[in-house]
């Protein structure tokens, strides 16, 4: 039986839309879309007014304003909701090293033996709710749980600015009633699967044996059967100690264009290279990961010829690794992602062209990162990996929508 | 017999040079591509010009002429050639029948037969021919030195894309080869007998450059070159290479080779090779770098990875200056080592540990190599 851990799940409410309000006060109250209006334009953020309505982020502008015709729609400004997440990360790393970022707003804190010092995880967590508020007058909603599967599923159920803890003794007492949908990893169509089964409820995964699942479902059905029982081992782990670093993320809907995947393989490709970079790291190994169809996922990997942290060679190795995949028979992609591994310290080979190719490339993943630093990680990316024309307008991605989620 | 009926080609070649034929071909075709044609290989058959093999990538292009085919029905036909290949390895000595029939080829030979599916010839891309226009001609074994002590020090990685490739340079009687990675470098040099009408300066990648290099490796005397546009032509005996050029401009070579170096020692390069390997033994591919500790007579190669342990390797070499210590990649230094006679004698010159070293075995050959700090 591992310690017993405390996590922390931390999530910034409507994170562009609150910060929208908040700088133009005569947007609160009202329902707020941020997001291009363009015709293509995409919901990058709603506030809690427009969801009321139905809007939600991802969803196509004209959708949500069909919905809600009287949202106020707001063009993104990165820069603002960069330095908002700057300051949230600064306020999660004065309360524990061990913050795992999933997106700009949202984190795993993990403050396991801090009570005598700190107090408990909820009050180690009203306080940092407090804090956010009182700097930056925003609010975010905290889940404090034995690990990080509970954590997120309770900061998930007083939303917005709320605090929820399921502490060892309760986990049945929430889990049990749960549709099975609330597990991550079960979309739409394993949902269906396990009904037909006669599985609705985490209570019904449980009466499951192990077995069953894991004949019906495979892997999943392991991981399933451990979840529904509240088990979760996943650590939390600040990129700084990662063995590897990779970003992912799920679409709303298929995408059945492979250069509109690929796109977004080339940001998640962008932002992971950054992240080597920020920690002095080089990668040996880099992989792609692919979900499509119902419950198929499967991952690539390559070995590069020497660790690196260009982004232009996991460029390289990421659009091979795809190209080879979708050669083999592309099909609507649900879920892209990409990972760098087997870190090691920037290593200390010498070059024999100081000022040519090489270093013209690490001095433009140098300049991109110091961009990106200060205006967000969408001020500015390759070409391949631009957003559709009406999207850029946006001037970010719709975040928001994308489960964005750390390996 | 598997054929039946009406036949479009019918060619029987001695098996021993189908199956070289086909090796070739097979390293140039495709090994996966969206278009399956590209991993193919287009036969060939011509009442007056005989059998060719032909296969391409869209990168590297090949046709190879067979010696001693008979044909008896022109033709031709194109079929998956890892295929065709594995079966002629198994196939017995002796000679081998192709015929195409049905939409496909059937291979005879003693007692196997085989029918594999194929595609009608007009589905191949077209291969260009050697125009022999303007051309020059270099002897094979001097090309085919220079490739092998050049071609592996190319780029691996993506994004570098001149780099990708080896520089070809014709000045005059003078012919250059330099390839290099960021990290290393390796240049052969070699002079002609006569000077040739035209210079040359073209950036080849290394696949076509090896196939040439294995094809020459059985009895061809003399290499037609050409560059044109977009890709570089090889005449060389039986086959006609061609291979697409790379775009880009090579890095300047001034100052990158190191003119003199204050500190040189010098050893065989059978003994300085396998020094390192027993050192790189307790290399892990994160920790990949030896230290080489120079002392008079004596090289000491040490390596150190953290959790795996450490080696300590002693290799005699002449050197009487003070004791030096520099930090290698041995990988790098073994690469150049593989492609220098063991008994040969070798020198290693340097000046510091964060300056380039020098490898040679000839004037004609200059490797370098960047050193890594050690900690």
């Amino acid at each position: 039986m591992p310690a017993p851990r405390t996590i922390l799940h931390v999530d910034m409410d409507a994170f562009f839309a609150s910060v929208e309000q908040r700088d133009h006060p005569e947007l609160a109250g009202r329902p707020v879309l941020v997001g291009g209006a363009g015709r293509r334009g995409v919901v990058a953020a709603a506030s809690y007014e427009a969801r009321r309505f139905g809007c939600h982020s991802a969803q196509p502008m004209a959708v949500a304003l069909r919905r809600c015709p009287d949202a106020v729609v707001v063009p993104p400004r990165g820069r603002a909701y960069r330095e908002a997440s700057d300051h949230v990360f600064q306020l999660f790393h004065q309360v524990t090293p061990l913050v795992e970022p999933l997106s700009i707003d949202e984190a795993f804190l993990d403050v396991t033996g801090s009570e005598r010092l700190a107090g408990t995880g909820r009050e180690i967590a009203e306080r940092l709710r407090a804090q956010i508020e009182a700097d930056l007058s925003l609010t975010a909603s905290v889940g404090v749980a034995p690990n990080k599967f509970l954590a997120k599923l309770a900061s998930d159920m007083d939303k917005p600015d709320g605090l929820t803890e399921i502490p060892e003794d309760r986990i049945d007492a929430v889990l049990l009633p749960l549709p099975v949908r609330r597990i991550p990893g079960i979309g739409p169509s394993a949902e269906q699967r396990l009904s037909r089964m006669g599985i609705h409820t985490v209570a019904d995964v449980r009466a499951e044996g192990r077995e069953t699942l894991v004949a019906r479902l495979g892997v999943h059905g392991e991981r399933l059967f451990e979840l529904a029982h509240g088990r979760d081992a996943r650590f939390v782990v600040p990129d700084a100690r990662a063995k590897s670093i990779s970003q992912e993320c799920t679409f709303p809907v298929d995408l059945a264009d492979p250069d509109e995947v690929r796109a977004v393989l080339v940001r998640h490709v962008e932002s992971v290279a950054r992240r080597v970079r920020r920690n002095g790291f080089r990668a040996g190994v880099v992989q792609i990961k692919v979900r499509y169809g119902a419950f198929e996922t499967i991952t690539r990997s390559k070995t590069l010829a020497q660790p690196t942290d260009a982004t232009s060679e996991f460029l390289g190795a990421a659009d091979r690794l795809f190209g080879a995949w979708a050669a083999d028979g592309f099909r609507p992609v649900r879920l892209i992602g990409f990972g760098a591994s087997r870190l090691v310290d920037a290593d200390a080979q010498m070059q024999l062209f100081q000022d040519r190719v090489a270093e013209r490339a690490r001095r433009l993943d140098r300049a991109v990162d110091a961009l990106t630093e200060r205006f967000g990680h969408r001020a500015i990316g390759r070409a391949t990996g631009a957003l559709r024309d009406d999207e850029r307008a946006d001037g970010f991605e719709h975040e928001e929508g994308l489960d964005r989620r750390d390996a | 017999m598997l054929v039946r009926g009406n036949f479009d080609m019918k060619v029987t070649i001695p098996t021993k040079q189908l199956l070289e034929g086909v090796a070739h071909a097979a390293a140039v075709a495709a090994n996966k591509s969206p278009k399956p044609i590209l991993e193919c290989v287009a036969i060939r058959a011509d009442a007056t010009t005989g059998v060719s093999l032909e296969a391409t990538d869209l990168d590297v292009g090949m046709r190879f002429h067979i010696q001693d085919a008979r044909v008896d029905e022109p033709g031709g036909i194109v079929v998956p050639a890892a295929r065709l290949l594995s079966i002629c390895r198994e196939v017995d000595e002796g000679d081998t029948t192709l015929i195409d029939a049905d939409g496909g080829l059937t291979v005879d030979t003693g007692r196997s037969h085989f029918y594999v599916r194929g595609e009608p010839l007009d589905e191949f891309p077209r291969l260009p021919l050697f125009s022999g226009g303007r051309s020059l001609t270099v002897p094979a074994p001097l090309i085919q030195n220079m490739i092998r002590r050049t071609a592996f020090a190319t780029a691996k990685e993506a994004g570098r894309f001149a780099l990708h490739g080896v520089q070809l340079r014709v000045t005059g009687k003078d012919v250059e080869m330099v390839a290099t990675d960021g990290r290393r470098l390796a240049r052969a040099v070699g002079s002609l007998d006569k000077k040739p009408e035209m210079d040359i300066h073209a950036i080849i990648g290394p696949r076509g450059l090896n196939l040439l290099e294995r094809i020459l490796a059985s009895d061809v005397t003399e290499v037609d070159v050409a560059i044109e546009d977009r890709q570089a032509l090889f005449r060389a005996g039986p086959a006609l290479i061609i291979s697409r050029l790379i775009d880009g401009t090579f890095p300047s070579l001034d100052g990158v080779i190191p003119a003199k170096s204050d500190h040189a020692f010098t050893s065989t390069a059978g003994d300085f090779a396998s020094g390192l390997r027993r050192a790189s033994l307790l290399t892990t591919r994160d920790a990949m770098s030896v230290e080489l500790r120079i002392e008079p007579s004596s090289l000491v190669i040490r390596s150190r990875a953290r959790e795996v342990g450490e080696a300590k390797v002693e290799v005699p070499v002449d050197y009487d200056g003070a004791p030096q210590t520099v930090g290698f990649n041995p990988h790098y230094l073994q690469d150049a080592l593989k492609v220098m006679e063991p008994g040969s004698v070798v020198t290693f010159e340097f000046t510091n540990a964060k300056s380039p070293g020098k490898l040679s075995d000839c004037d004609e050959y200059t490797y370098v190599v960047m050193p890594i700090a050690l900690e």
